[in-house]
């Protein structure tokens, strides 16, 4: 029994000194005299990696820096609200030339960080820090969602189309009021079924508030909640109509059935921070992606959505790129919105 | 020098002992968790060193170990202070949340006055919703007799909607200004302040172990704490000798709401700064965890509490160096946190081999 202990002990012992060497060891190892690469950096929001949407875009924005810009991207995936801070200052200390941040929810974090580390630059993607070493992104939501709006109000055969929000944030109001105006747009006497979720992460609540939509008459359904949104192409799926994605072209999720999917495109704007640091030309401030800078579009993919009706969407687009057409952002001026005569 | 004199200071001296189980459990976790990142591809010990690197290798890192620990160390006490009484508090996460609520109302409404004072004010009052968060069960169990567990758990589900409905878009607490589904920041005077620069770490910390000496002192050498404990290991016997059951189950129950409460307060006035609905990442479920490796006595639960601590700041690093993803983090954490629960089992298993041997049945 002795003998046993000591052996136990023994091992012990060379494991924690071999552990040590190892670790040295492979610091050296892992870097060696290649060329140094500029790191640049992303933290998700807790839906994180796979989420299918904004986590996953800008993820894909930092892949496509890789290519075009030769700089080695990084992620830490965020599991809690207090990890926000600590995810940060981690690359940071690490030596990462941008840190992005996704998601609002994560705002105080990176003014907290940017604030502590002014040498490094920052991303916040849809939410306002007022530093001069962070780049605020924000995306004209409205805009998109007008298209989308006019195509859903062009399609239904019922006159009658619906949403479903995850939560109600001042960016899901912000699809919901262009949404809307496309679709007075489109047909002055649509109606238009509204519904929140409160949640982004419950997938059959999502269900659960897109079916009464669909048994009301709505024949589209616009979904703007995240994982809670998959249930909602799931309900359009088993009702075989029609539901549009949003944030990247979710057609492939259900092809028969998902119309359009409003694109949100943060792997550009996560593009362009990275080339600015590149560059060596990082600005502070804010950025805002629409239509124009080629960040928000409507998808095609499965060619459901008949041909004069696309016609009809990219007129109005070249109208709000023009500045003819102004889509509501905001409740307020969803209210004092008029068609305008086309 | 006797033969057997080792392994009798093991069992004869019980907080050797406990720290002998509850090292017995960690490291069992870590050898089975190595051949799990083995199997998944990682290099086990890189991963390690990067977990312990990340808790202890720099000044903020450290910072953070302490930052985390802090939360798990009130309600680890929460959790064995209830169950010295015989009571299964798995409510804790509840009354962390009211804690915070409490705490980041007081913490804005009121503007910049007298910081100790304000700082006061705030953890009374997140101690005294949380409080109430534990009395209610307390209070259940009894006069009709409802089992704590379930009333506790539904508290649960109401105070997380609560805080959710707080704070989103049409919510009372909602920040007017800011887009975030947040209440307002609370006025400089509320936040707990920073004991180094550059890190987050405040002193709640402090408090905590304070706290710990005074729940100690509490259990084990105060009458209120004997008569608890005197319920906890049996009731009837208790009342018996004249202690009430019911009035000491309230008690308890109050006490252990309201360190959850604290636990709370500390982490809105010391980290966030602001109340978000699931502020509280599940510090009240982990308190078990706390609560049980630190062999529910005070003095073990700052110990225990701060392996966590180094479990939650050291896998930001595991992450960073190695990608190990986030989910395979959870894995991680869990896997300890079960082997810790595994202790008492373990220990069983030690007496039980020592006894054979000592009476000769092993060679």
């Amino acid at each position: 029994m002795k003998k046993m202990l000591k052996a136990v002990l023994l091992v012990l012992l060379i494991t924690i000194v071999a552990s040590g060497l190892w670790a040295g060891g492979a610091k050296d190892a892992d870097t060696p005299a290649a060329e140094k690469k500029l790191v640049m950096a992303m933290v998700t929001n807790q839906s994180g990696l796979g989420d299918q949407s904004f986590n996953d875009a800008a993820w894909e924005g930092l892949g496509q820096a890789e290519v075009k810009y030769g700089i080695e991207r990084k992620v830490l995936e965020s599991r809690e609200q207090a990890q926000y801070v600590p995810n940060l200052s981690t690359l940071a200390e690490q030596g990462a030339s941008l840190v992005v941040g996704v998601g609002f929810m994560i705002k105080d974090a990176v003014a907290e960080t940017a604030e502590m580390y002014p040498d490094i630059y920052f991303g916040m993607v849809d939410g306002s820090v007022e530093l001069p070493n962070v780049a605020s992104i924000h995306f004209k939501e409205n805009e998109g969602a007008f298209l989308v709006g006019a195509i859903a109000a062009k399609v239904t055969t019922t006159g009658k189309i619906g949403f479903v929000g995850g939560m109600s944030t001042p960016v899901t109001n912000r699809f919901e009021a262009g949404y809307r105006a496309g679709a007075m747009t489109a047909d002055p006497n649509v109606e238009v079924f509204v519904s929140y979720a409160g949640t982004f992460a419950d997938a059959a609540k999502g269900e659960e508030m897109a079916n009464p939509q669909y048994e009301q008459g709505a024949e589209v359904v616009f979904q703007v909640a995240g994982q809670t949104g998959l249930g909602v192409i799931n309900a359009a799926k088993k009702k075989g109509l029609f539901v549009i994605g949003v944030d990247r072209d979710q057609n492939y999720l259900a092809p028969e059935n998902v119309l359009s999917s409003m694109i949100k495109r943060v792997d550009i704007a996560v593009l362009n921070a990275v080339g600015m640091v590149v560059d060596g030309n990082f600005k502070g401030g804010h950025y805002y992606y629409g239509i124009n800078e080629g960040a928000i579009d409507f998808a095609t993919t499965g060619n459901l959505i008949p041909k004069d009706i696309v016609d009809y969407a990219n007129m109005l687009k070249k109208k709000i790129v023009s500045g003819e057409i102004k889509p509501p952002a905001t409740y307020e001026e969803l209210e004092s919105f008029t068609p305008p005569a086309l | 020098m006797n033969k057997n004199s080792l392994y009798n200071i093991f069992i004869e001296n019980d907080s050797v002992f406990a720290f002998v189980k509850a090292f017995l459990a960690v490291l069992s976790a870590f050898i089975l968790v190595y051949f799990i990142l083995l199997v998944t591809g990682y290099r086990p010990l890189p991963v390690y060193s990067a977990l312990f690197q990340g808790a202890f290798g720099s000044r903020r890192g450290f910072g953070e170990t302490l930052l985390s620990t802090t939360p798990l160390l009130f309600s680890g006490l929460g959790f064995a202070l209830a169950y010295r009484c015989g009571l299964f508090n798995i409510g804790l996460e509840g009354q962390i949340t009211m804690g915070g609520i409490a705490a980041a109302f007081f913490g804005f409404i009121i503007p910049e006055i007298n910081p100790f004072i304000h700082v006061l004010i705030c953890i009374s009052a997140g101690a005294l919703a949380g409080g109430m968060w534990g009395f209610i069960p307390g209070y259940l169990k009894a006069k009709f007799g409802v089992h704590e567990v379930i009333s506790v758990i539904m508290l649960n589900h109401i105070a997380f909607k609560f805080a959710a409905y707080l704070v989103s878009m049409q919510g009372p607490m909602k920040d007017k200004i800011d887009d975030m589904p947040a209440s307002p920041v609370i006025s400089e005077s509320a936040k707990i302040v920073r004991i180094v620069s550059r890190t987050r770490l405040h002193w709640g910390i402090f408090l905590g172990i304070v706290i710990a000496v005074l729940v100690w002192f509490l259990l084990f050498r105060l009458r209120l704490g004997f008569k608890i404990r005197a319920v906890g290991k049996n009731p009837y016997a208790a009342e018996a000798a004249g202690i009430s059951i019911k009035k000491h189950i309230i008690i308890t129950l109050s006490l252990s709401g309201a360190l959850g409460g604290l636990a709370g307060a500390v982490e809105i006035l010391g980290v966030h700064y602001r109340l978000f609905a699931a502020f509280s990442p599940g510090y009240g479920f982990d308190a078990i965890a706390v609560a049980l490796l630190g062999m529910v006595n005070p003095i073990g639960i700052i110990a225990s509490s701060f392996l966590f601590g180094i479990l939650r700041s050291g896998s930001v690093f595991m992450q960073a160096m190695y990608g190990v993803n986030k989910d395979m983090v959870s894995v991680i954490t869990a896997i300890i946190v079960f082997f810790m629960g595994m202790s008492i089992p373990i220990g069983i298993l030690i007496k039980d081999r020592i006894k054979r041997k000592n009476h000769g049945l092993d060679v």
